[in-house]
């Protein structure tokens, strides 16, 4: 009994250095699963794609409010390839609403991926996605979430976890620029 | 240190019993058709490495090329489709004969004695075949592998959403980002399925088969087992049953992928169904967790079932398991109908299926308790104990989440803002003036306009920024208020003052009331208190409804339910284990199975 105990001591203390270089060694391969990893940046931010084009739009597009208007934007993601990148397009629609402001979302749902749908009719929302807004909102056909653009874009049925992603705008004389997206989601 | 070697004895036991194809129930197999499972699957498999071997010499796997050179080996190679729908139902075949013999396990206690890993290496094999399954049919790169693939990979970035390793509580503890590294591990390094993604699942589906393969022979060559004990016969008949399939409904094709149009109903590949249509129904990191959760439960039925009865392997002596059984495979077959039909209610269906969720497993527990009642044998009796147990704590988990659904149904407010009211509620006798800090949390932002999203921020910049620059000079106001009263110390400030907060401009809390109001506990409180107060009508999305909302009548049955058995459970472990003392020596040596 005494000597399995000390041998397993002993044991123990020769593994522990042992296990930490042939763990040292596996940390590379980490990079195998992710390439695009910078060395010995296990824990850093992982990467965010980024605009690579922008969209532009005047003011006499919108002549009324609740005009919503679809659009293709450029996003560039990071990826281990010839040239580090592959450009893919983001839809998205831009909104005028009733106070005048405008605004830009990304169609991607938040909750799993799909490209949700610009429903202006209440009725019609009733009846396809169990839920009766104020006004016109955005409705995903997947999971049924509801989406009340007045609102900031709050989530008013169905399980997404938070909001659209939003857009950048800018306004430059009368000609409305989107420039960004807010991060995180899956293209 | 012999409890080191009980533990290795007991591991070693279990690795000697290890049974992968049922190479150990041969002579069962003679009387028993469902002992052939695991051959099936086993020749099966080979079937399908066959035929994807010759499917590999056509198949281009880039993004261009992958449909047209699917459509021409449908087309133009001869026997090509032939090939495909082989591969395509054999793999399906092999996820049913792997499910079948998991609930045939269950019934037939084939983890009983002393085999409970068996469970675990079925289960392992069942979810090789599936995510072999998912990887291939990516590989066809029609729309519906397309937003299967998407949705796959989009539900593991919420883990960032988890306690402690994700960045849920990005203040307090550095994120890890893990499910975000997951998915871009999963998509070939990127956010989006690219080429690298077909590359990627084309290298995985072929190493799910050829790695496994490499350790069963090596496993079937050691023992010196026979690799497929079916007749000539059988082996054709399977084969057959395999091709004739494959002629009379030849595999789809689908249409090409198109990233900007998502299918409507959108569906995956027929074994996820089930789980798509659990992700309408509930908060997506609840499902995400359910998800991760459903495999380890797997793993620990035998393990309850054993506490619970001992070596016995009649299932009408077992409703437990037997319940627990009907139950999974019900909600299963039944959530994969909704969503083919695309039926669902998401407001008004989650009572009915909690309900029927919980209740059936109840029912299972209330028979489990009944037949421990009646047994009259006075040793057998004392041992039963661990059985009361174990289903007094699945009932005491049940009555927790009760306990908390209940407050969660009245206010829709989720777990995270609800542990973080409660622990601002049990702190807050300790606090400086909390009526008064508040007051002026009410003042910033009326809590009729709080919704729960994720937030990176602080609660005061976020408030400043939102609802302070329109309220006017009262709600600057009221904002200098909750700031001065951040600086005020407590006796409770010990718990949090070395939280580091990874953000230069406030790198230390102040104290207790800087913690709670930075990270959005107090306000959860306040918000909290005025949804349970009818006084306050606040209104819900919906108009001309008010908090606290009613809790439907279909869950107040298990909301029940889960308080009874947890109070019958612990009485019975106490009874059977007050009840052992008179009984002379219960023989540790002579097991429950020899006394019957």
């Amino acid at each position: 009994m005494e000597g399995t105990n000390r041998r397993l001591i002993l044991k123990t203390l020769a593994a522990i250095p042992l296990a930490a270089t042939f763990g040292l060694v596996i940390s590379p391969l980490l990079r195998y699963m992710r390439p695009t990893l910078k060395p010995l940046d296990v824990f850093g931010p992982s990467d965010q794609p980024g605009p690579e084009e922008d969209v532009s739009y005047k003011e006499s597009d919108f002549p009324e409010p609740w005009t919503c208007l679809p659009f293709m934007f450029k996003q560039k993601y990071v990826e281990y390839n010839p040239e580090g990148k592959e450009v893919r397009e983001i839809p998205g629609f831009i909104v005028k609403l009733p106070s005048g402001d405008v605004v830009a979302y990304s169609r991607i749902c938040p909750h799993l991926g799909c490209v949700f749908n610009w429903v202006p009719d209440p009725n019609e929302c009733a009846k396809g996605y169990n839920f009766k807004p104020q006004g016109p909102v955005f409705a995903c056909p997947c999971h049924l979430s509801v989406y009340d653009i007045a609102q900031n874009g709050k989530v008013v049925s169905g399980p997404a976890p938070r909001p659209p992603r939003k857009f950048d705008l800018k306004k430059e004389g009368n000609e409305y620029k989107i420039i960004g997206l807010e991060a995180g989601s899956i293209a | 240190m012999s409890a080191v070697n009980a533990a290795v004895d007991w591991v070693k036991t279990r690795i000697n019993n290890i049974d992968i194809f049922d190479e150990h129930h041969r002579e069962e197999a003679k009387t028993n058709p469902w002992y052939s499972l695991g051959p099936i699957f086993y020749l099966v498999w080979f079937i399908v490495m066959f035929t994807g071997c010759v499917l590999i010499m056509w198949y281009v796997p880039t993004k261009s090329q992958a449909f047209d050179s699917i459509l021409a080996i449908q087309t133009k190679i001869p026997f090509g489709g032939l090939m495909r729908g082989v591969h395509k139902y054999g793999a399906d075949a092999m996820i049913i004969a792997a499910t079948m013999r998991m609930y045939r396990m269950f019934i037939c206690a084939d983890y009983k004695p002393g085999k409970e890993f068996n469970i675990a290496i079925a289960l392992v094999a069942l979810l090789l075949s599936m995510y072999s399954g998912l990887t291939g049919y990516l590989l066809i790169w029609n729309q519906r592998a397309f937003w299967a693939t998407k949705v796959f990979a989009t539900f593991p970035t919420y883990m960032d959403q988890f306690p402690v390793m994700g960045d849920f509580y990005q203040p307090l503890v550095k994120s890890i980002h893990m499910g975000w590294n997951t998915a871009e591990v999963l998509l070939g390094g990127g956010a989006a399925i690219t080429q690298e993604t077909i590359t990627r699942f084309f290298s995985i589906h072929l190493a799910f088969s050829l790695i496994p393969l490499i350790f069963v022979e090596i496993y079937f060559y050691k023992n010196a087992y026979k690799r497929v004990p079916l007749s000539w016969a059988k082996r054709t008949i399977i084969t057959l049953m395999l091709v004739v399939v494959a002629i009379v409904l030849p595999a789809a094709q689908g249409k090409r992928s198109d990233p900007d149009v998502t299918p409507l109903p959108i569906l995956s590949d027929w074994y996820f169904l089930g789980l798509y249509q659990m992700y309408k129904y509930l908060e997506p990191v609840v499902a995400t967790e359910i998800t991760i959760i459903l495999p380890l439960i797997v793993v620990g039925l035998p393990f309850m079932d054993v506490w619970m009865t001992g070596a016995e392997k009649d299932i009408n002596k077992r409703p437990f398991i037997l319940w627990v059984v009907l139950m999974a495979v019900i909600s299963w077959v039944v959530f994969s109908l909704l969503i083919i039909a695309n039926i669902a209610n998401i407001h008004t269906d989650p009572p009915y299926w909690r309900a029927f969720t919980y209740l059936t497993v109840n029912v299972g527990m209330g028979l489990q308790l009944w037949l421990m009642w009646q047994n009259k044998d006075a040793v057998q009796r004392a041992k039963q104990w661990k059985g009361a147990l174990v289903i007094a704590i699945i009932g005491a988990s049940q009555a927790f989440w009760a306990f908390a659904y209940y407050y969660m149904a009245k206010v829709e407010m989720f777990r995270g803002p609800m542990f973080q009211q409660w622990f601002y509620g049990v702190v807050r006798p300790f606090l400086p003036e909390p009526e008064k800090l508040e007051a002026a949390m009410r003042a910033c932002q009326p809590t009729s306009t709080y919704f729960a999203s994720t937030y990176k921020t602080d609660w005061q910049e976020w408030v400043r920024d939102n609802y302070v620059v329109k309220g006017g000079p009262e709600a600057q106001a009221a904002l200098n208020t909750v700031l001065e009263h951040c600086k005020l110390t407590s006796p409770v400030d010990w718990m949090v003052t070395a939280i580091p907060t990874f953000t230069p401009e406030h790198p230390k809390y102040l104290g207790m009331v800087d913690y709670l109001v930075t990270n959005r506990w107090a306000y959860d409180y306040v918000v909290f208190c005025d949804r349970m107060n009818p006084l306050t009508k606040i209104e819900t999305t919906t108009k001309g409804v008010y908090y606290p909302l009613p809790i439907p009548e279909w869950d107040l049955t298990w909301m029940i339910a889960g308080f009874v058995f947890m109070i019958v459970g612990f009485w019975m472990t106490w009874h059977f284990k007050s009840g052992a003392q008179p009984a002379p020596k219960p023989a540790p040596a002579q097991p429950a199975s020899a006394a019957t």
